[in-house]
């Protein structure tokens, strides 16, 4: 059996879209629907089915000249969602490990070094300043939605900013229990606590990198996208 | 009518046909046909993904709902959408007070 028009224009756009699964889904169905709709309306002028699909196709334009417009749309939703799980994450990552040094401060019985606890200090400081350049990038992507322009770019710098604050957090992360010394780092390692504190970092750091990751392949300039 | 010369108003054309009441997406563009008498000549594709920035925007609120016994995505002009609209209206009347007197010829 042949792929009549309408066929032709959603499996066109599902080909082309790129983004989260359900909103791609989501775009699509509402694309079928309303030419399902144009075409039953062509069909009640006494037109032919096949004729009433053809005429809905013509209406709608260029599927691949959509496809780019509900791209933009799919790379700022995804640049939206990073900015959230960065604002929440970041701050919430430094939140869970103070509570952990809240509970259990020095594992063994010693106080940080000046040097460390400045280590401890930038790390901090870096979350939240991810979790502010986070809020940004939402406001930026809601401006642009107002003003028309395009989302490439922004959501392109939230997986810049995904990816360069774990790389700055995780390098000073590392860097504080290097200087820490081997003996802290095992005391502080040693409680189940701190475990899961550290597995829930690791596992929430994975998240933020496949975001990024995401980001910055959806905010590639559109000639790029389709070359790849 | 010129498909680029309504581009840069469709936003607002979006705008004052939901203000009518929640519509669907073939609901938006039979109304965007019936308010310009059928002069409208919008490629339909471009309706869906403007809508979907509209409501990026904050400006209409998108769900799926049932409309006739089938499921589909509706959208409702937001509070700031009406508050939107309404600066384009009046935009659009002083603007085309502006070139229309300008064009209307010498009296």
């Amino acid at each position: 059996m042949t792929a009549g028009p309408v066929d032709t224009v959603t499996d066109t756009l599902a080909r082309s879209l790129r983004g989260p699964h359900r909103a791609r889904r989501e775009m699509v169905r509402e694309v079928r629907d309303g030419l399902g709709d144009a075409t039953e309306a062509y069909q009640a002028t006494g037109l032919s089915p096949a004729e009433a699909e053809r005429r809905a196709v013509a209406d709608f334009g260029d599927p691949q000249q959509v496809a780019g417009e509900l791209q933009a749309e799919l790379t700022a939703r995804y640049g939206r969602r990073t900015a959230a799980l960065m604002a929440v994450a970041f701050p919430g990552l430094v939140l869970l490990w103070d509570l952990l040094w809240a509970l259990d401060p020095t594992p063994d019985g010693r106080a940080l070094e000046p040097h460390a606890a400045l280590l401890a200090r930038a790390v901090d400081l870096l979350s939240l300043a991810a979790a502010g350049g986070s809020l940004v990038v939402a406001a930026t992507l809601w401006l642009g939605a107002r003003r028309g322009s395009r989302p490439e770019l922004v959501t392109r710098g939230a997986g810049l900013l995904a990816f360069g604050t774990l790389a700055a957090v995780g390098g000073t992360s590392v860097l504080l229990n290097v200087l820490s010394g081997a003996d802290r780092a095992d005391a502080t390692y040693d409680s189940p606590l701190a475990v899961v504190v550290a597995a829930t970092t690791g596992c929430v750091a994975c998240w933020l990198a496949v975001s990024g990751h995401r980001c910055l392949r959806l905010g590639r300039p559109r000639d790029r996208q389709r070359t790849s | 009518m010129n498909a680029d010369a309504i581009r840069g108003h469709l936003d607002g054309m979006l705008l004052a046909v939901l203000e009518e009441g929640p519509l669907h997406g073939y609901g938006i563009i039979e109304a965007l046909h019936r308010r310009s008498g059928g002069t409208l000549d919008l490629p339909t594709g471009t309706v869906y993904p403007a809508l979907r920035r509209l409501e990026r925007a904050g400006w209409i609120d998108g769900s799926w709902s049932t409309v006739g016994g089938r499921k589909r995505r509706t959208y409702t002009l937001s509070r700031s959408g009406r508050g939107e609209l309404a600066r384009r209206r009046s935009e659009w009347i002083r603007f085309s007070g502006v070139v229309g007197s300008v064009l209307g010829g010498a009296t």
